[in-house]
C-alpha cells in the first residue's frame, strides 16, 4: 500500500519546493516472484551455503530495523572521514579525502520501470559485486585460515575445502560484512556526499571574485574514496595470499595454479552471486530510502544549526552546495582577446 | 619568454617558478661526470638535451591531440569497463584556466609532490614492465630478479635499459600533464537527475562526478602496470622456487627500482617544466579545442574533431534561513533555500599595465608588476 500512494505522487507537480532534498527508489518489490522461487530452490536442494544465504537475506527483508541498526556507525564513519584529520589518507593512490566536502542540494528520485532498468541499476554497482566482494572474501579466508579455523588449506584440496563445514563460518561472516560495507557505501553514495578537490591557484582568484562559488578542478563521491581504500587494501591481501601460497608448497607440482586458479573462478563466481543477492534484499527491504533520507537530514540539521549559531561545534564537516556547468556562452567568450 | 596576457587571460595557461638553468642542475651534472655514474649520468646528458633543444616535446603534440579525439569519441566508452577508467561523460574544457606561480623551492616542491603518482608508482611501473619486456627479447641475459644486485646494475644492459626510459616518460608526461593543465574534464551524469535539472535551468547540468581527463588515462597505466607487476612477480617466483629468500630479494629489487626510477622521473619532470614549453603546449592546444568548439557554434553543419564543449564548472553554495526549529520536516526547512550568483565587480579584476590577475577587491599593487591598482 505504501509502495503504491508513493508512486501516486510521482508527477513531479505534486511536489513541493523542497522535493529535491528528498531521496526516493521505485522498482524493487519487497517479495517477489523470482526471491520466493529461488527460497523454494534452495530449501529442496538442501544446499547448505546457498541456504544459510538465502536465509539471512529473507531475515533482513522483513526486518529492515536490522539495517537500521547500522546507521550510528555510518555516522560515525562519516564524521571521521570527513574530518580534516584524514587528510592524510590522501597518500594512498586513488583515495581522495582532502577537500571541500559537500552534500549536493539535489537528491534524486530513481524509478526503475521494468527488468532491464533493475539490471542497469545493479550493473552500475560492477565494482562492488565484481571486484571488492572477490576481494573481501579472499581477505577473509587468509584471516580465517591464519587463525586456524580452518583445517584444511582451501589451496590444496578444492573438494576437501568446499565440503567442510567450516566454509559455513566463514558464509555466516561475509554477508555480515558486506552488508555493513555496502550499507556505508551506497548510503553515502545516494545521500550525494562528494568532495571537491580544489586547486587553490585558481580557487583563489574565484573566490574573491564572485563571493559564492568556487571552482572545482576534481568532484568525486566520498563513498569512491572509501571503496578504493578497500580494493586497494583487499587488492593487496590477494596478492601477498597468493604469493605466500605458492612460496609455501613450492612449485613442485604444476597442478598448484590449476588448482589454485579454478578455486579463485568458483570464489569469484560465489561471491558474486551472493553479493548481489544480498544487495538486491537490501533493497527490496526499503531501508535504504529511509537511511539516505536520515543521514541527509542529519547533515543538514548540523548545516543549518552551524549557520544560525557561529558559535555551534560542527559534528560533520560538510557543507550544503550545489554543482553546476553552465555552457560557456560565445558572446562572453568573445570579449576575451587571443582567441579569435 | 613573455606571454602577453590580454583581458582574456583567464584562457591563458603559464607556469613560472622553473628556473631554465638551475644551480642544482649544475651540481647534478658535475657529481655525475666527476662520480663517473653512468646511468645518471645519461639520464642527466639527456635531460640536458631536451632543456635545450625544446622543440623535441613539441613532436609530442599531434600523438597527443590525437589520442584525445580518440578518447573523447563517444565510440570508446567501452573503456569505462576497467575499474576506475571513466571515459563516459559529458567532456568538456574549463573556461578558466591557470596561472602556476611558484615563489619559493617550498611551492616547487609542492607542485612536484602534486604529481606523486606519476613519479611513485607509474614510474617504477613502467620500468618494471619494460625489463620485462627487455628480458624477453633477450637483450639482457641476466634476469633483473635473480642473481646478485651488484651484478645486475653494473652490467651494460642497464645502460639501453636507461636510455629507453627516459623516452616512454616523456611519452606520457607530455600527453598526460598538457591534458591536465588545459583542464579538460568530464563530467559523469545521472541521467535520472540531469532530465529534472534541463528543464529547471536551461543551460546548466548537474554532474555526480567530475574528473580530469588525464586522471583516466593515469588510472588505466596504473592498472595495467599494475597488473603485469603481479603477473611478473608470480612468475618470477615459480621460475626461482627460492622459497623464503624470494621475498627478500624481490623486495630489495623492487625497492632499488622505485628509488631509482622515481629518482630520476622527477628529474626528467622537472626538466620538462624548465625547458618552458609546457605553456606553450597547453595553450596551443586549448586554442585547438577553443577553435573547433566556436566553429561548431558558428556552423550548423560542422564536423567536430573533439568532442569537447569549453564550460565552467562551479559550485554555488546554498544561502539557506534556516527555521529555529530544527526538528521540523525536511521539507518545510528547505522551502527557504535559495541559490545565488553574485558577480559583482566594481573594478576591473586584472592590473592594466601588466594584465597580472587581481585577488582581492581590496588589495592596492600588482603582485606582478607592483604598480598601484587604479
Amino acid at each position: 500500500m505504501i509502495y503504491l500512494a508513493k508512486q501516486k505522487n510521482y508527477d513531479s507537480s505534486n511536489f513541493p519546493n523542497g522535493d529535491n532534498f528528498i531521496y526516493r527508489m521505485y522498482g524493487f518489490g519487497a517479495i517477489s516472484l523470482t526471491s520466493i522461487i529461488l527460497l523454494l530452490l534452495c530449501v529442496v536442494s538442501g544446499i547448505g551455503i546457498f541456504f544459510l544465504i538465502g536465509f539471512f537475506a529473507f531475515v533482513f527483508v522483513l526486518l529492515p530495523s536490522l539495517y537500521l541498526l547500522l546507521q550510528p556507525i555510518i555516522r560515525k564513519v562519516l564524521q571521521i572521514a570527513s574530518s580534516k584529520r584524514t587528510d592524510f589518507a590522501d597518500i594512498i593512490p586513488a583515495v581522495n579525502f582532502k577537500g571541500d566536502w559537500l552534500m549536493e542540494l539535489d537528491s534524486e528520485r530513481i524509478r526503475m520501470k521494468n527488468l532491464k532498468e533493475t539490471f542497469k541499476f545493479i550493473w552500475e554497482k560492477k565494482i562492488d559485486f565484481f571486484l571488492i566482494a572477490p576481494g573481501f572474501n579472499l581477505a577473509l579466508f587468509h584471516v580465517l585460515y591464519l587463525l586456524g579455523y580452518f583445517q584444511v588449506d582451501p589451496d590444496v584440496g578444492l573438494n576437501a575445502s568446499l565440503r567442510e563445514n567450516d566454509l559455513l563460518i566463514y558464509n555466516v561472516i561475509t554477508p555480515f560484512i558486506f552488508i555493513l560495507y555496502f550499507t556505508i557505501a551506497w548510503v553515502w553514495e545516494s545521500a550525494e556526499i562528494k568532495i571537491a578537490k580544489i586547486n587553490t591557484d585558481s580557487a583563489i582568484h574565484r573566490r574573491s571574485q564572485q563571493g559564492e562559488e568556487y571552482e572545482i578542478n576534481e568532484l568525486g563521491f566520498a563513498s569512491n574514496s572509501f571503496q578504493n581504500i578497500i580494493l586497494f587494501f583487499a587488492g593487496i591481501n590477494a596478492i601477498n595470499w597468493a604469493v605466500s601460497v605458492d612460496t609455501q608448497y613450492g612449485a613442485t607440482n604444476s597442478s598448484l595454479l590449476a588448482s589454485f586458479l579454478v578455486n579463485f573462478i568458483l570464489f569469484v563466481v560465489m561471491t558474486i552471486g551472493y553479493s548481489i543477492f544480498i544487495g538486491v534484499m537490501y533493497f527490496r527491504s526499503s531501508a535504504h530510502e529511509k537511511m539516505v533520507n536520515n543521514l541527509r537530514r542529519n547533515i543538514w540539521e548540523d548545516y543549518s544549526k552551524s549557520l544560525v549559531n557561529p558559535h555551534y561545534k560542527r559534528k560533520y564537516n560538510i557543507n550544503i552546495m550545489r554543482t553546476s556547468i553552465p555552457d560557456a556562452k560565445l558572446e562572453h567568450l568573445d570579449k576575451q582577446g587571443g582567441m579569435q | 619568454m613573455d606571454i602577453e596576457y590580454p583581458n582574456g587571460d583567464d584562457f591563458v595557461y603559464s607556469v613560472d617558478g622553473f628556473r631554465f638553468l638551475g644551480i642544482t642542475t649544475m651540481l647534478l651534472l658535475i657529481i655525475c661526470i666527476v662520480l663517473n655514474l653512468g646511468i645518471f649520468f645519461e639520464t642527466v646528458i639527456l635531460a640536458l638535451i631536451f632543456v635545450f633543444i625544446p622543440a623535441l616535446y613539441k613532436i609530442m603534440q599531434p600523438i597527443s591531440r590525437f589520442l584525445l579525439k580518440i578518447v573523447s569519441s563517444p565510440k570508446s566508452d567501452i573503456l569505462d569497463l576497467l575499474p576506475m577508467v571513466n571515459f563516459k561523460g559529458k567532456w568538456f574544457m574549463e573556461l578558466d584556466s591557470e596561472r602556476v606561480q611558484m615563489k619559493n623551492i617550498k611551492d616547487v616542491m609542492r607542485f612536484v609532490w602534486d604529481k606523486k603518482t606519476d613519479f611513485f608508482i607509474i614510474a617504477p611501473g613502467i620500468n618494471l614492465l619494460i625489463i620485462q619486456v627487455f628480458y624477453y627479447l633477450g637483450l639482457f641475459d641476466l634476469d633483473p630478479a635473480r642473481g646478485n644486485l651488484e651484478e645486475n646494475i653494473i652490467k651494460s644492459d642497464f645502460l639501453l635499459y636507461s636510455f629507453f626510459i627516459p623516452f616512454i616518460f616523456i611519452i606520457y608526461i607530455s600527453i598526460v600533464y598538457p591534458w591536465e593543465s588545459a583542464e579538460i574534464k568530464f563530467g559523469k551524469i545521472n541521467t535520472e537527475t540531469a532530465i529534472h535539472r534541463k528543464n529547471q535551468f536551461d543551460d546548466e547540468f548537474e554532474v555526480n562526478e567530475l574528473r580530469f581527463a588525464s586522471s583516466s588515462l593515469r588510472n588505466f597505466i596504473v592498472f595495467f602496470t599494475g597488473i603485469n607487476v603481479i603477473n611478473w612477480a608470480a612468475k618470477v617466483d615459480q621460475i626461482l622456487n627460492q622459497g623464503s629468500n624470494f621475498w627478500s630479494n624481490f623486495m630489495v629489487y623492487y625497492i632499488l627500482f622505485l628509488v631509482m626510477s622515481t629518482g630520476y622521473s622527477i628529474f626528467l619532470g622537472v626538466m620538462y617544466f624548465r625547458s618552458k614549453t609546457h605553456s606553450q603546449i597547453v595553450n596551443n592546444l586549448r586554442q585547438k579545442i577553443w577553435n573547433d568548439y566556436t566553429k561548431s557554434k558558428a556552423i550548423p553543419n560542422y564536423k567536430r574533431k573533439y568532442h569537447i564543449d569549453v564550460r565552467r564548472s562551479a559550485i554555488n553554495k546554498v544561502i539557506a534561513q534556516p527555521t529555529q526549529n530544527t526538528s521540523a520536516p525536511v521539507n518545510y526547512q528547505l522551502s527557504n533555500y535559495n541559490t545565488t550568483r553574485q558577480i559583482s565587480s566594481t573594478r576591473p579584476n586584472f592590473c592594466t599595465t601588466c594584465g597580472f590577475k587581481v585577488e582581492t577587491q581590496t588589495q592596492k599593487f600588482c603582485k606582478g608588476c607592483g604598480t598601484k591598482l587604479v
